[in-house]
This record gives structure tokens, C-alpha cells and sequence, in this order.
């Protein structure tokens, strides 16, 4: 009894002591180091909570509150460690304060990874993380060798399991390094579930992986969704891992054309960070760019590109002298503009009409032809009325004249379909209807705009 | 001279009735899905706007025989730009402004029909005027359909013979004011003939024509010995004989 004590006593400050005193530092989700941490690994489901009572921990100048909570588990399966028992006590604490430690409810079934509290109770691994999702019955098909990873590719496949249930297996195997996962994290590229797509998808950007990078291609360069925006913001950093991959390169240039800001970030930090001559070759182009952190990533990749440290700021050294970095790179790499190549496509315009359920008016662009020039390809649309707004536009010119043009992508590729047509539609914004006119023009190539 | 040949045109036009052949269209759509639908009541939504964007009036659409086969219209229309009239009679659109449009609240019977007189002038510039048709839900908002702007019908003129594209609704969306999709089947559209400019008219145009191709040709010449040698005409105007005879009173 004394001995157990002495433990919880123990566990219960170092808990407390990581918990309040860096209270914004939450544990990784990561299965590779959950599986090292633990002594024991179950699939079980949760038969009893029985809560404890009162203050358990308080120091000379705070007082912190919470309670101990007794889990009984009834063990389905045993993948790491070895027990007789059919069931045994996790002794669980979860403090008042809001802190991300995991609760658990009756009847959950799940990865339990739990580490020797006392001969006869055990204790989470992991405060944050000690229970992944599992499925009730055992993996049909391993899909990998390793019993853990079995378990978390079957809760991925499933498609009865809850979405976050499956984002959360996926998002516990980021950083492992296996055939298996690998292959089921590809296999819900196609899912129709944002949750899922976006977890997996970032999973592996995250591995470098350059298949699934060029798979979602398409999708990362269209605007994203209003269902895709609340699963995008680790995409950044996740497309920044691709840069380690050099197959990825090249489906990171074009990535520089996304209509969406984290893609665009996330891909010139990546080709900044990769250097050689596809950032020779693409920074130069982003130097103009509206947005300042990629006007940034591209000071910073030329400076470590060709190796000159005094033109290598860091991000506050940068802005305090942005126009001096800009206008230095820019003597070194003078910037060539997209060229004009509507001559070589046919433009058919539609009318317009006034949708009322959005107030914007809508037409119907035809683009077509066999263009001998590279794309990407972007439809400008020169002298548009002032007082009228473009929606969702790509981007507006400022290289390639006349400037201040909107224009939205045609082709993100750099090859054009043979005889390919493409169909735009635009929307414009125009609250007093007074007409809406503008000249098209397309522009190719990955020059500035 | 060029610049007053120029100016005149437009009224040139106007007088010779400026009506190339018309296209007619009989229109018919399926109204009994809308029949008790909790989105009701409902209105019809007609739009025609210029693609010039200034409202240059070049065109003309006029709706008529209006039925709605065991329905009715329950009014009052409502008309912006260039659209005037009543479906009970005769509905007539120009674009004259960018937007034109015309709703009108019906209850639905069985089945809607009428017919769509469309004159057909191209505009300059790349964008076409557009004829548009939707029903509008209680919210104000379109039905969903799998046209643009959730229209069930347009019109693109973009050719002396328009090709009309017709929609059905989209059965995956309910509509903006609740209840369940709605399943319309895309507006039967066919054309029922062209009618042609007045054979007074033909005339006179064609006599117009020619004398501006004759005028254009030789406006190089001296207006002076011109308007001497064509005094007798009645197409001289005023101002010629005062320059002819050297007058140079206003």
C-alpha cells in the first residue's frame, strides 16, 4: 500500500508538474513512441469508471485540484507485454483544469497503452494519448507485419468507423515508416470524407511522400472548399517536409499556382528549404509576390542557394529592410513575365445571369485549343469595370501588362490537354449592375504574372 | 461626314424597324413536382441582360400565350431595366440596361407553357445577351438546378440562329427555403419558326444600306460638287445645299 502511494504520489507530480507548470505542452500523438513508452499494449473495452475524490496535489504557493479516476478494462487482445488477467484497473487523474488529458467512457473500446503502476494496477503511458481507436474484432488482413500497426491500418480501412476515430489512427502513424501504413494511408486519398482526406494527405506529405503529393495535385491547387478549410491548417508544414524528397520538387513548383495560401506557403518553403536549381529557378518569380512570407521563403532560399549569408535574413531582419533584400534578388535574378498567349486559344464567353442565391453575376468561359507555349495557363481578364470584383480570383497581375488584371487558373499543368477545352465559371460581384466587360487574356508559363 | 453617317445609324435602324427575322420558341415545362411543395409559393424569374454592359438595347424578347394548366398566376409582377408587360398578356424584355429582369408569383398546375419571340443581333465584344429563366423558391432564391446561376433555361444570343440549353433541377439540393429536392425535368424547348422583317421594311432598308455603302465609298470627294450635282434629290439634306452654295449661316 505504501509502495503504491509512493508511486501515485510520485506519477501525480510529474503529471502535475509538466501538466501546470507548461501547461501549453501537450504530448504528440505519435503509435512509434506510444508503443516504446508503454509496458503493455491491450485492445480492451472500458467495463467500470469508479471516480476518486478530493484535492491530491498542492504546492507551497498553489492549490491544484482534480480527482483519480479507477478504470476497469475487459482485455479482447494483448499486442505488446504479456498478462494472464481478463481484466485489470487503470488508475487514471484527470485534473479540474482544462489540460487535453484524455478521458475515456463506459463501454469504449480501444488501444489501452499503459505502463506498471503496482503489481495490480496500471497507469496510462501517456497522459495525453493512452487510448488509440480499435475495431472489435482482430485485423482480418495484417497489413503489416507489427500488431499495433495492424490494429490502426484496420480502424483506417473501416469504413464504419467514425471519422475522427479513423483521422485519429491515421494521424498516430505521421511519422512511421512502413510499407503497410504507407499503402493505407494512399488508399483514403479517394475518400470522400474531408476529415479523412486531409488526414491522410498530410500524414504523408509529412513522409515526404511524393506519389501523394502528385495524386492531390488537383485539389490542392482549386480552392479549397468551405468543408476542406478547418482540416488545411497543418498543411503548411506538412508540404514543407516534402522538400527532403526531390521527386517532390517538381509537383511543388506547380503548387506555386494554388489558389490556396497555406499551399503556396507550405511549397515555397519547401522549394526554399530544398535549394539547388528549382529555387534558382522559382523563387525569383515569388520575389513580387502579395503575400510576405513567401516573399520572404524567397529571399531566404536564394540566400542559402547560392550561399550568401548577409542576403540570408531572418523573418524580422526582413521586414524591417524588405525592399532592400527584394531589390537585391532581384538585380541577381531579373524576373521575366508570363507571356501573352490568348493568339493560341480560342475564348468563348457566355452571357450572364444574376444568381440570387449568391448576388453574384455567373458566366460560362470556353477555353480551347493546341497551344505550341507551356502552362500553367491563367485567364486574365484586363479592364475589368472598376467597382467590380472578380470572385475567388487566383491572383491579380502585377509582372505581366497591364497590372492589377484578376485572373483565375485554366490549367495548373504545364502540358495542355491535345485539343483540350477547358470550362471556367465566373463569378463577378457587381452591386449596382451596371455592366459587367473586360478583355481576356491568357498568360503561360511558371513566369511572374 | 464618316462621323455623322455614324450617329445617324442607330436612328436609321430604328426607322427601317431594325428587326431582323425573329426566332420563336414554344416553351413547355413539367410544373407538377412543384405541386404542395413546402418551398412554395413560388414565382417564375426571367432575366435578360446585355453583354455589351451598356445597355444597348439591340435586342428584343416578348413572351406570350401564357398557361400554367391548372395553376395561375398569382402576381403582382415585378419588372427592372427593360422588361415590362404581364404574363397574362404579353411580357416584352430589352437590354436596354445591363440587368433586365421580370418575376412573377404563380401557383403551379401541371404544366407551364409559352412562347419566347427572340430577336437575334449579336453584340460586339465577345459577350452575348442572355435570356435566363428560373423558379424562385419563397426565399427569393432559385431552385437548385444543374444549369448556371441555377437557371432551367438560356439563351445565349451568339448566333443569328440562338441555340436555347435547357436544365433540370438538381435532385442532390433541396432548395434554399427548406423541404425536400425538387425534381424538375429540363424545360422541352422547340423552335417554331423565324418571322421575318415587314417586305416595307426590307425596302427600306435595303435602299438605306446601299446609300451609306455609296456614301463610304466616296465621301472622299468633294462634299462641294456632291451636293451641287445632287440638288434635285430629296435625300439632300438642308445642310449640304447651304454648303454647296457657300450659306454659312447656322
Amino acid at each position: 500500500m505504501k509502495k503504491a502511494f509512493t508511486c501515485l504520489r510520485f506519477l501525480f507530480i510529474s503529471f502535475t508538474f509538466v501538466r501546470f507548470c507548461f501547461p501549453s505542452f501537450v504530448n504528440l500523438l505519435d503509435a512509434g513512441r506510444l508503443r516504446d513508452a508503454s509496458d503493455l499494449i491491450v485492445v480492451a473495452q472500458v467495463s467500470n469508471i469508479v471516480d476518486g475524490s478530493g484535492t491530491i496535489y498542492s504546492d507551497p504557493t498553489t492549490s491544484y485540484t482534480g480527482h483519480q479516476q479507477t478504470v476497469s478494462i475487459t482485455l479482447l487482445r494483448v499486442l505488446k507485454g504479456s498478462i494472464t488477467a481478463e481484466s485489470l484497473d487503470v488508475i487514471h487523474f484527470i485534473p479540474d483544469a482544462p489540460s487535453g488529458s484524455q478521458e475515456v467512457e463506459k463501454g469504449q473500446l480501444g488501444i489501452f497503452f499503459l505502463s506498471t503502476l503496482t503489481d495490480t494496477a496500471w497507469a496510462p503511458a501517456d497522459q495525453d494519448h493512452f487510448i488509440l481507436p480499435a475495431r472489435p474484432g482482430a485485423p482480418s488482413n495484417a497489413g503489416s507485419s507489427d500488431a499495433l500497426l495492424a490494429e490502426l491500418i484496420q480502424v483506417i480501412a473501416s469504413t464504419d468507423a467514425s471519422s475522427t476515430d479513423r483521422a485519429l489512427a491515421i494521424a498516430s502513424l505521421r511519422s512511421i515508416s512502413d510499407a503497410g501504413v504507407s499503402a493505407s494511408l494512399k488508399s483514403v486519398l479517394s475518400s470522400s470524407d474531408p476529415l479523412v482526406f486531409w488526414s491522410a494527405a498530410t500524414a504523408l506529405f509529412a513522409q515526404a511522400d511524393s506519389d501523394a503529393l502528385s495524386t492531390v495535385q488537383s485539389r490542392l491547387i482549386q480552392p479549397f472548399t468551405a468543408s476542406d478549410a478547418p482540416y488545411t491548417q497543418g498543411l503548411q508544414a506538412a508540404l514543407r517536409a516534402e522538400s527532403t524528397n526531390p521527386k517532390s520538387l517538381p509537383t511543388l513548383a506547380a503548387l506555386l499556382a494554388s489558389a490556396n495560401q497555406e499551399v503556396r506557403r507550405g511549397s515555397a518553403a519547401a522549394i526554399a528549404t530544398a535549394g539547388g536549381p528549382i529555387a534558382v529557378s522559382t523563387l525569383p518569380g515569388l520575389l513580387t509576390d502579395q503575400d510576405s512570407q513567401i516573399q520572404y521563403f524567397a529571399v531566404w532560399g536564394l540566400g542559402r542557394t547560392t550561399n550568401q549569408p548577409d542576403q540570408t535574413p531572418s523573418y524580422p531582419e526582413f521586414q524591417a529592410n524588405r525592399d532592400k533584400y527584394i531589390l537585391y534578388w532581384q538585380s541577381q535574378f531579373p524576373i521575366s513575365c508570363a507571356a501573352d498567349v490568348t493568339s493560341q486559344f480560342s475564348v468563348s464567353r457566355s452571357g450572364f445571369r444574376l444568381d440570387l442565391s449568391t448576388g453574384r453575376f455567373v458566366q460560362s468561359v470556353i477555353i480551347s485549343g493546341s497551344p505550341a507555349s507551356k502552362g500553367p495557363f491563367v485567364l486574365a481578364l484586363d479592364n475589368l469595370n472598376s467597382g467590380l470584383f472578380l470572385y475567388r480570383s487566383d491572383g491579380t497581375t502585377s509582372c505581366a501588362s497591364p497590372s492589377g488584371s484578376p485572373y483565375v487558373i485554366v490549367s495548373a499543368s504545364e502540358t495542355w490537354q491535345a485539343n483540350g477545352t477547358v470550362v471556367l465559371t465566373l463569378e463577378f460581384t457587381d452591386p449596382t449592375a451596371t455592366g459587367i466587360t473586360y478583355t481576356p487574356r491568357i498568360l503561360g508559363g511558371n513566369a511572374n504574372r | 461626314m464618316r462621323a455623322s453617317i455614324s450617329k445617324s445609324l442607330p436612328l436609321i435602324l430604328f426607322l427601317t424597324g431594325f428587326s431582323w427575322a425573329e426566332t420563336i420558341y414554344d416553351v413547355s415545362l413539367d410544373t407538377s413536382p412543384l405541386i404542395g411543395h413546402p418551398a412554395g409559393p413560388f414565382a417564375l424569374e426571367f432575366q435578360f441582360n446585355d453583354g455589351s454592359g451598356t445597355g444597348d438595347a439591340n435586342n428584343v424578347i416578348s413572351i406570350s400565350n401564357f398557361s400554367l394548366s391548372g395553376g395561375k398566376l398569382t402576381g403582382p409582377p415585378q419588372a427592372n431595366g427593360g422588361a415590362s408587360g404581364d404574363l397574362s398578356s404579353l411580357v416584352t424584355m430589352t437590354d436596354s440596361s445591363f440587368f433586365n429582369q421580370y418575376v412573377e408569383a404563380f401557383t403551379p398546375g401541371t404544366l407551364m407553357n409559352f412562347r419566347l419571340q427572340i430577336t437575334a443581333n449579336v453584340d460586339s465584344g465577345g459577350t452575348p445577351d442572355e435570356f435566363s429563366m428560373s423558379i424562385l423558391d419563397n426565399s427569393g432564391s432559385e431552385i437548385p438546378t444543374l444549369g448556371r446561376g441555377a437557371s432551367l433555361l438560356i439563351i445565349d444570343i451568339n448566333s443569328s440562329n440562338p441555340i436555347p440549353s435547357a436544365f433540370a433541377s438538381d435532385t442532390t439540393r433541396s432548395p434554399h427555403a427548406g423541404g425536400f429536392p425538387i425534381s424538375l425535368s429540363a424545360p422541352v424547348v422547340t423552335e417554331v419558326g423565324t418571322s421575318v422583317p415587314e417586305p416595307a421594311n426590307c425596302c427600306l432598308f435595303g435602299f438605306v444600306m446601299l446609300m451609306l455603302m455609296w456614301l463610304s465609298r466616296n465621301h472622299s470627294q468633294n462634299l462641294t460638287r456632291w451636293a451641287a450635282q445632287k440638288a434635285a434629290s430629296p435625300f439632300v439634306t438642308r445642310r449640304s445645299q447651304r454648303l454647296a452654295t457657300g450659306d454659312t449661316e447656322p
